[in-house]
């Protein structure tokens, strides 16, 4: 169904022209005051005082410090988690066909729909309440709420689903043929994985890292619930946001959320370069390599179904 | 061939035993005992505790602004999918980008520019509070805040169904005789409404657990501009854990049912579009 | 026997791809499995190869059991439709990597990859990647990957299915010309007859999940075994003629049939292949008359298109230019045919004249 001409191209003859401009004046207006001006205001307000006021609000407020320290730390185990786990699942659903495969999709995709503040709650429950399992982390000196631990386990489940969500289609559209000429060759699970899976994947997987990373350094809801949101302790770069906020201290909340908007930005710049990228080898030519499914589509599109943080 | 005899490839037993092991730990255990702990509370203390006023007024304001704000995005979702798939224009890469922002950035960020944006001395503040619309502390700041993180959603689920209407169809269609509106309406609409119904759902039930964007721009009164989430909170700052756990069970139920229908309305608009 | 495969049975869901088959393959030979799609030939070659386990039946090498080892341990190279060649490496690594899995050293794993390449003549091309070569050129290399490792057996899943018409030719007169030289076990699927009578020592027919008939190309194509076979292998005629007192005729020739008709019939499916009907302007005997539909001029041979009387379908018949050039007849012409060689398939009969 695909002409010379891509087809993309062609309804513009058919909308008449003011009916172009218009949608599209409309659309970008829209756009610019619900997302560009956003992003612009927050550079604007963490520059308002002056660059030595935004320099003096990262590098020399302790507590923003070690906030950033923190969430490196918890951002980075989280991920580590997720990874494991969004590759086992991967090959898992990807490759075999299971009872309760839908089941386990759905499942998934619980921690999209599940509000933050309730993950973070139910962190809580498991770990502070003196019925659960309180008693047995205090004997064993874990601090798990408050502590890192719970900071790590509450945005590892807000963030579950990424790299998992990300990795199934693009395992499912590169196609178990080459696993099964590595397997027909003498090769065992790992060297599959290693030779032939991982090089296959990377750039999903690499995308679905950055996308997990974002969410997970961002994720507030959760965050704020298990810590204790104590200054210098236990307080993520967004709950130091909030802190400079609430303290009235805007330049410097501005400076701190600067930082995370550049993040964002940077990971929007990593989905476009994959785009391109998989776009780029949907025109190399005959290839009988990847079914035109997977490499017309985006890498990254699929991954944006699904809920944030908060 | 999609299907692979486990006994071909390697690792079936393990990556299904780790996934399963994982999920159990993270996900079904925690949620478990949230439910457990509500449980302890009997039907009445129960009843009692979700159903206060002020609880009350947190869920009608979370539902019906979530509500709200899945209709705007539902109207600007069809427009932005719409421009992006059918027209070209520079800076349309920029364009696209823009559309995800709001996935990626923090909602704390989005809070507090939007705080910021909307109140008397912010850039549009100041232009709007003179003409009586009080973009923040307020209800109308609530709604656009989780317009913008709901965003993506309406315009991504379209999006792909708008790109399988090539040319042809279209074409056909005015060979047949058809208008160019009657065309969007007859043509283009039904197989599109499927894919919109899912993304309004999508952003619905994003809007729902929202916490991080709106708590700074609510302002967070009491019986007037407090969210459920935010509810959850205080209660729990307060210890109360037994009705912080109640109210969450609430919400956590309604997140599995719109989890289900999503999934229903999914497998209904692929069916509908093959 | 290099290979036997003993009443395997094999099914996906309710659909019965393998019913009970059972097959020798010979040390050396280049046996082909022939049929239409869904008759089992993938499936059985894949149990072949230990990509299927079978549900039921044994898969031996040489005696030994295989059927419950995987594709990993068997050492049998298989070819895979699409090549399903390794994009993120080079042709070099790419024939390389089976001797990469059993460690093999440097040095020898060098030798031997530049031995291949020179017997795929595909020189100065190991630092391609599989994007870079032509459909031809990629095949070439997934054979050189899987005979890297001095495979036992070698397993081909329509290997040439993908390809152009030109390049399928050339390959598969390459392919036995690789065997020759190579002598390994070799089984290849295809749904082209061309293709397999060309190529293969011994073709085996299949259809339904289940084998019609093994045997030499001549053999299958002269003496098939059953109407599928037969209507398989090349074009035919099946004329349902008149059955009087034992007896089946159809202008000359006379079949016996059985008394009383299988099934009540009081018609005989008798087979003709069209270059064994003669056509002529006289009827001299008990010829068929038949009305000239259409001609196809264009080839090796004529193939005209006729409509006999007394019979519903279409006839077509195959005969040599001169012979056209000699026979002068146009669209339209009333013409005689006769069978000069026919074939019935009858239970408890089955011959033919």
């Amino acid at each position: 169904m695909r002409h010379e001409v891509p087809s993309r191209l062609r309804p513009q003859r058919e909308d008449p022209l003011w009916v172009r401009v218009s949608l599209t004046a409309t659309a970008t207006a829209i756009l610019g005051l619900l997302v560009a001006v956003p992003v612009a205001n927050v550079f604007y307000q963490a520059f308002a005082e002056g660059l030595k006021v935004y320099w003096d609000s990262l590098t020399g407020d302790p507590a923003t410090l070690h906030a950033m320290g923190l969430t490196l730390v918890v951002a980075l185990s989280a991920v580590a988690l997720n990874l494991v786990f969004g590759v086992a699942a991967a090959w898992a659903i990807a490759r075999f066909r299971f009872p309760g495969r839908t089941l386990l999709l759905t499942l998934i995709d619980v921690p999209f729909s599940v509000s933050p503040v309730v993950a973070g709650l139910v962190f809580v429950l498991l770990f502070a309440a003196p019925e659960f399992f309180g008693p047995w982390f205090r004997e064993h000196h874990i601090r798990v709420i408050g502590g890192t631990s719970g900071l790590i386990l509450a945005t590892a489940f807000v963030t579950l689903p990424f790299i998992a969500r990300e990795l199934i289609p693009v395992l499912e559209a590169v196609g178990p043929e080459e696993e099964l000429a590595a397997a027909s060759l003498g090769a065992n699970g790992w060297q599959i994985f290693w030779r032939v899976t991982l090089p296959n994947i990377k750039w999903g997987l690499l995308y679905g890292v950055i996308l997990c990373n974002a969410r997970a350094m961002g994720e507030f809801g959760a965050v704020r619930v298990v810590s204790g949101n104590i200054e210098g302790q236990s307080q993520t770069l967004p709950l130091r946001v909030n802190m400079l906020f609430q303290d009235s201290k805007t330049a410097q909340s501005f400076a701190v959320a600067s930082l995370l908007t550049f993040l964002a930005l940077v990971t929007l710049l990593v989905k476009v370069t994959l785009e391109r990228r998989a776009g780029a080898k949907a025109m190399m030519g005959p290839q009988e390599l990847a079914p035109e499914a997977g490499v017309d589509q985006p890498v990254a599109n699929q991954s944006l179904m699904g809920h944030g943080q908060s | 061939m999609a299907t692979v005899n486990r006994r071909v490839l390697p690792g079936f037993r393990l990556s299904l035993g780790y996934t399963v092991f994982y999920l159990s730990l993270l996900v079904l255990i925690p949620l478990a005992m949230c439910y457990i702990q509500a449980a302890r509370l009997s039907f009445s203390d129960f009843w009692s505790t979700v159903w206060t006023e002020r609880a009350r007024a947190a869920y009608g304001l979370t539902f019906g602004a979530s509500f709200v704000s899945a209709i705007l995005n539902v109207f600007i979702g069809i427009l932005l999918a719409w421009v992006l798939v059918r027209y070209s224009f520079p800076f349309k890469r920029v364009f696209d980008a823009l559309i995800d922002l709001p996935f990626a950035l923090p909602t704390a960020v989005a809070g507090l520019v939007f705080a910021n944006l909307y109140s008397p001395a912010g850039w549009l503040g100041r232009y709007l509070v003179p003409l009586g619309i009080q973009g923040a502390y307020s209800r109308l700041g609530i709604v656009l805040v989780l317009t913008f993180t709901g965003l993506p959603f309406v315009v991504r689920t379209v999006q792909p169904v708008l790109e399988t209407f090539d040319a042809e169809t279209e074409e056909a269609a005015a060979t047949l005789g058809a208008s160019r509106w009657q065309i969007v309406w007859r043509v283009i609409a039904p197989g599109v409404y499927p894919a919109v119904i899912t993304g309004f759902a999508l952003s619905f039930a994003r809007a729902i657990g929202e916490y991080g964007s709106v708590i700074f721009i609510a302002g967070n009164r009491r019986n007037e501009t407090e969210i459920a989430p935010y509810l959850i909170v205080e209660l729990l700052d307060q210890f109360e854990f037994s009705e912080a756990t109640a109210v969450a069970v609430v919400l956590l139920t309604i997140s599995f049912v719109l989890l289900a229908l999503i999934n229903v309305l999914e497998r209904w608009s692929k069916s509908h579009a093959s | 026997m290099s290979i036997t495969v003993k009443n395997v049975t094999k099914r996906f869901g309710k659909f019965v791809a393998l019913d009970d088959v059972s097959l020798e393959v010979p040390p050396g030979c280049l046996l082909a499995l022939l049929g239409p799609s869904g008759s089992g030939k993938t499936t059985l070659l894949r149990v072949i190869s230990g990509l299927e386990i079978p549900d039921s039946g044994t898969v031996l090498h040489h005696e030994e059991d295989l059927t419950n080892r995987s594709a990993r341990d068997r050492n049998f190279g298989f070819v895979f439709q699409h090549y399903a060649l390794f994009r993120h490496m080079t042709v070099f690594e790419n024939i390389a990597f089976g001797l990469r899995v059993r460690r093999w050293p440097n040095a020898r794993v060098k030798e031997r990859v530049d031995e291949l390449i020179h017997l795929i003549r595909l020189e100065g091309l190991e630092r391609r990647y599989p994007s870079q070569l032509s459909g031809g050129q990629r095949q070439r290399v997934a054979l050189a990957r899987s005979l890297a490792a001095q495979p036992r057996v070698l397993l081909l899943d329509e290997p040439f299915g993908a390809l152009d018409a030109k390049v399928r030719i050339e390959l598969r007169t390459w392919l036995r010309r690789l065997h020759d030289e190579i002598g390994v076990t070799s089984v290849f699927v295809t749904h082209d007859q061309e293709e397999a009578f060309e190529v293969a020592d011994k073709v085996v027919v299949m259809g339904g999940g289940r084998i019609e008939q093994v045997g030499t190309p001549q053999e299958v194509f002269e003496h098939p075994a059953n109407a599928f076979v037969m209507d398989f292998l090349g074009n035919v005629n099946v004329f349902h003629a008149r059955v009087h007192n034992g007896r089946a005729v159809l202008g000359s020739m006379e079949v016996d049939w059985p008394e009383p008709p299988p099934g009540g019939a009081h018609t005989a499916p008798i087979y003709v292949r069209p270059h064994e009907l003669d056509i002529d302007h006289s009827p001299n005997g008990s010829r068929l008359q038949a009305t000239v539909l259409h001609i196809n001029p264009a080839g090796p041979v004529v193939r005209i298109h006729l409509r006999a009387d007394g019979f519903e379908n279409e006839v077509s018949v195959e005969i040599s230019p001169q012979r056209y050039g000699e026979l002068g007849i146009k669209q339209g012409d009333t013409v005689y045919i006769s069978p000069q060689r026919v074939r019935v398939f009858a239970p408890a009969l089955d011959y033919t004249i």
